[in-house]
């Protein structure tokens, strides 16, 4: 068949089960935009305020689904504000299809109008990218694309497409078999599996106290029922990364908390007290480590990942198995014994039920994120899918909500992008509309994104936005507390802008959240509203509340500061 | 030739085990590829001697030297790996 450029690609997508693209047009993608413009009927488009949002759509769509998001965006100034979004996705591992547009082919190279090269610009927060010079390539790039961002350890890819390469026509012959990379499938053959497993079950026979530590990769790998039954049959205490949030049932009586700068201190305790820490899909972020050189110093690290760059890259495991997380756990909860390790259980346990102080707000902001957030939790069941903007609101966005199940938290983990929140949420309530979707946001966030509200109207996607206001940057606010003295440099917003008039403006329902009375009640309002239509909702809390426990950055895990004065 | 990577590290570590390394790769022959294998490189603070870049067959061969420390450069050879459009690393220590 005869097509254009910009035809195939659109037929590459739906190939893919690409049926839902986030993107804003310009003269680069205007071939592209007509063709959308026949296949409406097949592909939905969502135009946002802004590319960055419309990729961190794509990206919560990704991580909503499980399938691969796809932003599209035009040339220039287009390509660089999906940067941030790429980038995004790529630090945690989320499968992402960028499709830019670029100037004609004889234009490359020469400054010109909206040219950039943002192959190389994207190069260091992409998996892999390209740059399609012939028409007749498109069909196999995109292929190569979608194979790329959702095979192994996920990622990023960005396809760039000069303008005449989406008007000129070649031949696309639909595809049968979903394309491999034969180079790329057998760099993951691992020859060492069979060996790695059987020292890895010996080290899991013969431990006493096992810990399980669970990241993001549970989550890709769609391991979690085979991780649910393996904590059973050893028999330990579980817990997860910022990142790995929900892959764990955290109403699960082995769930100890979350490990990092901001984990309890049960889950801290059990790093320090286990014999056997069993780290399944992640990195050993520096926000979860702490001080690398006393790290789970008296255990032996079995550490368990598709990547074999991350085995040794941050912490030297004992041993280390590579690859699927899914069947290697399945073979481990074929081949090793049910056990009961009670007291180490037990300890964990209580550990875990003396932790935590309850948060207390002021006279004039008496209201608490804590109470917020479990209200939500409650309301909702745990049911909800939360996304979260960066900085404490994300933080309590992690702790005090429960998340029972994968891909209900979604939040910027390696690059802690603040802005990402609004636009993941409005990617998850596509991806899954029957879900309640909220945003927990903090006011500074809010002001990177809330053009973004615009597109909560223009499509009436049913999103709760939540802003806990406490008129500052309050991580940073707490840092400067802590480490600088209380010389609060810029991190004070005195914006006195009326929430509520700003929602009114867009056309959305607004509740505000001051008192404690308000809680339940706003809430419960907020969830019946957004039944079907987007809710804000300003909560007003107190600027001096800080994120407790934190363990300084490079600071052992296992001492956290557990009170600020 | 005086080695220019890792200048102020290996100041502070005068007992510093940085030695030769050359790194051989095999990658597909595609414009970007010496691009991205020298990103690693050079985001690693690492400073490239000398660069030899050769088709063959359908593929690329580049051998590169730089000084490393052992570790490092195993940590480098992996991530050099995971790079798409690298088919095969080797490090051959001087
Ligand atoms: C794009 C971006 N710029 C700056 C930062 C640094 N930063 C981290 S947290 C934070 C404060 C966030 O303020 P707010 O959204 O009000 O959240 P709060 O901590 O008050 O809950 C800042 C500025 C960042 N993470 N991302
Ligand atoms: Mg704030």
């Amino acid at each position: 068949m005869r097509m254009t450029g910009a035809d195939i690609l659109l037929e590459c997508l739906l190939e893919q089960g690409a049926d839902t693209v986030f993107g804003y047009p310009g003269g680069a993608v205007l071939n592209i935009y007509d063709s959308l413009y026949k296949y409406k009927d097949k592909i939905r488009h969502i135009i946002t305020s802004h590319e960055q949002h419309a990729g961190h759509a794509a990206d919560g769509y990704a991580r909503a689904t499980g399938k691969t998001g796809v932003v599209l965006a035009t040339s220039g100034p287009g390509a660089t504000n999906l940067v941030t979004a790429i980038a995004t996705a790529q630090m945690d591992s989320i499968p992402l299809v960028a499709v830019t547009g670029n100037v004609n082919l004889d234009l490359l190279g020469l400054d010109s109008f909206q040219e950039v090269d943002i192959t190389g610009i994207t190069m260091p927060v992409t998996k892999h990218n390209f740059l399609v010079r012939d028409a007749g390539d498109l069909a196999g790039t995109v292929r190569e694309a979608f194979f790329i961002a959702g095979d192994g350890r996920k990622g990023a890819v960005l396809i760039d497409i000069p303008k005449d390469v989406t008007a000129a026509f070649a031949d696309y012959e639909p595809a049968e078999n979903g394309y491999r990379a034969a180079n790329a499938l057998k760099k993951r053959e691992n020859p060492d599996l069979e060996r790695q497993i059987k020292e890895a079950a010996e080290l899991l026979r013969v431990c006493e106290r096992p810990y399980i530590y669970t990241g993001g990769g549970v989550i890709s790998a769609g391991a979690e029922k085979e991780l649910a039954l393996f904590a059973r049959i050893i028999d330990a205490p579980v817990s997860s990364s910022l990142m790995g949030q929900g892959c764990f049932d955290q109403t699960d009586s082995r769930y100890i908390g979350m490990l990092g700068m901001h984990g309890t201190k049960a889950a801290a305790e059990t790093v320090r007290h286990c014999d056997l820490f069993v780290a399944l899909g992640t990195r050993f972020s520096d926000r979860v480590t702490g001080d690398k050189t006393v790290f789970a110093k008296g255990a032996k690290i079995l550490h368990i990942d598709i990547d074999e760059a991350e085995h040794g890259k941050n912490v030297t495991p004992h041993i280390e198995v590579r690859g699927d997380l899914k069947e290697i756990l399945a073979r481990f909860n074929k081949m090793l014994p049910r056990r009961h390790n009670g007291d180490w259980n037990k300890k964990a346990k209580r550990l875990h039920s003396v932790h935590s102080a309850k948060q207390k707000g002021t006279v004039e902001f008496p209201v608490t994120p804590q109470a917020v957030i479990t209200e939500l939790d409650r309301l909702t069941d745990g049911e909800a899918i939360i996304t979260t903007e960066v900085g404490q609101n994300q933080m309590w966005a992690a702790m005090y909500y429960r998340y029972k199940t994968p891909r209900s938290f979604i939040s910027s983990g390696g690059l802690g992008t603040m802005g990402f929140g609004l636009g993941a949420a409005i990617g998850a309530k596509i991806g899954k509309p029957e879900k309640v979707v909220v945003n927990i946001a903090g006011d500074g966030s809010f002001g990177m994104n809330m053009n973004e509200l615009i597109t909560l109207a223009e499509h009436n996607i049913p999103v709760i936005e939540l802003v806990l206001n406490n008129s500052v940057l309050g991580m940073v606010r707490q840092w400067q507390r802590l480490f600088y003295g209380k010389r609060f440099s810029e991190t004070t917003l005195d914006r006195s802008f009326d929430y509520m008039k700003l929602a009114d403006a867009f056309g959305i329902a607004a509740f505000k959240i001051k008192r404690e009375d308000d809680v339940e009640p706003v809430l419960a309002k907020a969830l019946e509203t957004a039944k079907n239509r987007p809710v804000l909702i300003e909560c007003e809390i107190d600027r001096d509340l800080n994120v407790l426990p934190m363990v300084p950055a490079g600071k052992p895990i296992t001492d956290p500061i557990m009170e600020i004065d | 030739m005086v080695n220019r990577g890792f200048q102020s590290r290996a100041a502070n570590h005068a007992a510093c085990d940085m030695e030769k390394q050359t790194f051989v790769l095999r990658t597909e022959n595609r414009v970007d590829a010496l691009r991205r294998v020298a990103g690693i490189f050079s985001r690693n603070g690492c400073n490239i001697e000398t660069v030899n870049a050769r088709p063959e067959g359908n593929a690329s061969v580049m051998e590169i030297t730089v000084f490393l420390s052992g570790e490092k450069a195993r940590e480098l050879k992996k991530a050099l790996n995971r790079l798409y459009d690298v088919i095969s690393v080797d490090v051959k220590a001087k």
